[in-house]
């Protein structure tokens, strides 16, 4: 049964597609941006002003953009302090075929380049460097 | 008619055990059932005790008709069959409580009395595991004793007792029937039987080729062999050869003579007259001994003597009404407690629970000593900041293998302990059906797998707090107050529960199929293993849901905003698959298959 199940896994089409992965990996560092703002006490918009969207492909072009792998692309944008104040942040994935996935910083360096972030109670994670997330495969 | 049987059979395979045997045992009779080796004296027996079922024939103890009787067959039976199998690990006394526990009945306070009467009382602390063979006789008549039954059944309860022991258990049986018990013994000790015995079955090859009374018996019997030593064996031996009704023989270290009493009497007289000293006459062989070798070595025939009572005859039947029968769910209770009794007993399930007690608390301390976190699992990178990260990071962990194993550590092991030690004749021949072991095997093994994941989950947040309530960040970076994040991570920790009752089913199924604790133990490890595998493989949803180790993730949607419980649904009913089908397979199995009475 189990040799059955790898041939089918093996055979048929991921639940794992680009729209869940954006869905997802954008909700998620929309999130932790404001977290990272508060941590910093730094001031920040709500986070539905921020309208954070996620574009992701995996790195050989030659793959469809779907699939567990280790070489999943995100590029996020959102905007900062309103209209006019766009910013991107990239990411590379690592989605499980469980739907989880770790989103490893790649710049900017000023947004998730270091593990912790200074702030005035002392040194905390920075939650932008990398992060982890799951979405639904159904 | 305490016992009756008409044309009984058995074959196992292409064996005849039992080929049309009629065996008639009185109210209060000690009844011997003779024959040698695979003659079928342990299969009637085991037909008896309820372990067997005949192809054929009509068996009737105390009134009750096998074919008749579903529940409460034992009810006024005991015995024991082949050599005496109990728990090693328990003491003398407490396999006793075990199997009054079975039998339902309120005889503890006659444990003591049981032990003592069967010679085993000093022993009765003592682990099981260091008693002899001969103690071990003694605690399967205690076991049978204290079921203060009105049939007693004991296979050769005379082997490795000592001969003053088996002297005390020649008195002992006969002051049981004295009292009004049915005994039912087998014995390869012919002079015992004979001094013991009311009635004898002689049996040869699945057949009866003597039935009747001692009495009846040594009417067709042979003369007894002795052995005698004279002063001058070869003057002894052409005198006795001239006594009418002696027939002697030289053997090394004298003679044999085989004679009756009154013939022998003569000879020994004549030879004094003759000058001839005797220096010994040792009883070589009993009348009963020798009719059972004619019978059962030479091949001879002797006319069966008839019972005396017509077994087909039912006008003096006297039928004596059932014991009450007891409640299926109060027997399967009284499984399920004994199984967690024993359960108790092992030094691996405390060392298990002790495991999975303070193994947080030894995560807690191994983590403040390194500045590293866990970051390859989810949560692991928030261990430092929150003390909800802990439980989840171990709750990931365990359900790759730690969950798998300690549910099989009972249930791969909770019918296979019973093939290794041999006591399943011991167990079923008390007062409970197969179906209730078997289901309350299932409890206890369920209530074994729900105990270790309560234990660890709460042992994992109770040492998850000591590193501090600060919200915790979820899987959709929001953070989760202490409240939410505690009621998350105790939801989190339930949903390991269908896919871990999945796997108890795994390894109880292959317990029961294989009768090894290795492969009920191992097996379901590995297949955790091999599915945790399979995970790694991308495919389609339905194949990753059909897979039991799945379900360890199911409670990654409760962390997500907004939350999903679909897989929470999905692992519960497919666990569910997972449990009824392997149970149900080889609970067909287990009803059916056959006891070794060895």
């Amino acid at each position: 049964m189990l040799t059955a199940l790898m041939l089918v896994s093996g055979c048929s089409q991921s639940a794992i597609t680009d729209s869940r992965v954006q869905k997802s990996v954008g909700a998620t560092f929309a999130n932790l941006w404001v977290l990272q703002q508060l941590d910093q006490g730094h001031p920040h918009p709500p986070v539905d002003a921020l309208r954070s969207d996620a574009s992701c492909h995996r790195a050989d072009p030659a793959q469809p953009a779907a699939g567990a792998a280790a070489d999943w692309v995100c590029s996020i944008s959102w905007l900062v302090d309103g209209p006019g104040t766009p910013a991107t942040a990239l990411y590379n994935l690592d989605v499980m075929p469980n739907g989880c996935y770790t989103a490893d910083g790649d710049g900017p360096s000023s947004l998730n380049g270091s593990a912790s972030l200074q702030t005035e109670s002392g040194p905390k994670i920075n939650p932008l460097f990398r992060f982890d997330g799951c979405f639904d495969l159904r | 008619m305490a016992i009756s049987g008409i044309g009984l059979a058995k074959s196992f395979g292409q064996i005849e055990a039992v080929a049309g045997i009629n065996l008639t045992v009185a109210a209060g009779e000690v009844h011997g059932l003779v024959g040698p080796n695979g003659a079928g004296k342990s299969t009637v027996m085991a037909m008896l005790l309820g372990l067997v079922e005949p192809d054929v024939g009509e068996l009737t103890v105390l009134g009750r008709d096998r074919a008749r009787v579903e529940r409460g067959w034992l009810d006024g039976v005991a015995g024991f069959i082949g050599t005496p199998a109990f728990y090693p690990y328990l003491s003398g006394r407490r396999n006793l409580e075990h199997l009054v526990r079975l039998d339902g009945t309120e005889a503890f306070d006659r444990i003591d009395s049981a032990l003592t009467t069967a010679g085993i009382g000093d022993a009765a602390g003592r682990k099981v595991r260091g008693y002899s063979l001969g103690m071990r006789q003694r605690l399967a008549l205690a076991a049978a004793l204290v079921r203060a039954p009105e049939v007693l059944i004991l296979d050769e309860p005379a082997n490795g007792l000592d001969p003053a022991a088996a002297r005390e258990l020649r008195i002992l049986i006969r002051g049981l029937a004295a009292a009004g018990t049915t005994v039912l013994l087998s014995s390869h000790d012919m002079a015992a039987m004979d001094e013991m015995c009311d009635a004898i079955t002689v049996l040869r090859s699945g057949r009866t080729v003597f039935e009747g009374s001692v009495e009846e018996m040594r009417t067709v019997a042979p003369a007894a062999s002795h052995l005698l030593s004279t002063s001058d064996d070869e003057a002894a031996g052409r005198l006795a050869a001239g006594v009418p009704g002696v027939r002697v023989k030289m053997v090394p270290g004298g003679l044999e003579v085989v004679a009756g009493q009154p013939e022998l009497d003569h000879l020994v007289i004549g030879l004094g007259a003759a000058d001839i000293a005797v220096r010994s006459l040792r009883l070589k062989r009993t009348a009963l001994e020798s009719l059972f070798f004619r019978l059962t070595e030479s091949g001879d025939s002797v006319e069966p003597v008839k019972s005396a009572i017509d077994p087909t005859d039912r006008t003096g039947v006297h039928r004596i009404a059932p014991l009450p029968a007891r409640g299926p769910v109060r027997s399967t209770v009284a499984v399920w407690s004994g199984e967690l009794l024993k359960l108790a007993a092992h030094g691996w399930t405390r060392v298990a629970l002790g495991l999975c007690l303070l193994g947080p608390f030894l995560a807690v301390v191994a983590l403040h000593a390194q500045s590293s976190v866990p970051q390859d699992t989810l949560f692991g990178r928030w261990v430092h900041e929150s003390g909800f990260a802990l439980p989840l990071v171990i709750l990931a962990f365990s359900g790759q293998w730690v969950l798998p194993a300690l549910a099989a550590l009972v249930a791969g092991n909770v019918f296979a302990a019973e093939d290794h030690h041999g006591t399943w004749k011991t167990l079923l021949t008390r007062s409970c059906s197969r179906s209730q072991i078997f289901v309350g095997k299932i409890l206890a093994a369920v209530s074994w797998s729900v105990v270790v994941v309560v234990v660890l989950g709460a042992s994992s947040v109770s040492a998850g707090l000591l590193m501090g309530r600060q919200p915790l960040v979820d899987l959709s970076g929001v953070p989760q107050p202490a409240g939410r994040a505690l009621a998350l991570v105790a939801l989190s920790w339930v949903s390991a529960l269908p896919p871990t009752l999945g796997f108890t089913a795994v390894a109880a199924c292959l317990s029961v199929l294989f009768r090894r604790s290795i492969v009920g133990i191992g097996g379901p490890v590995l297949l955790g293993l091999l599915m945790a595998l399979l995970g790694l493989v991308d495919g389609p949803a339905l194949a990753r849901l059909l897979m039991l180790s799945t379900g360890f993730d199911a409670w990654h949607g409760l962390w997500v905003d907004p939350e999903f419980t679909g897989p929470l649904a999905v692992s519960s009913a497919v666990s569910a698959i997972w449990f009824v089908i392997p149970i149900a397979v080889v609970y067909v199995v287990f009803l059916r298959r056959p006891v070794s009475v060895n």
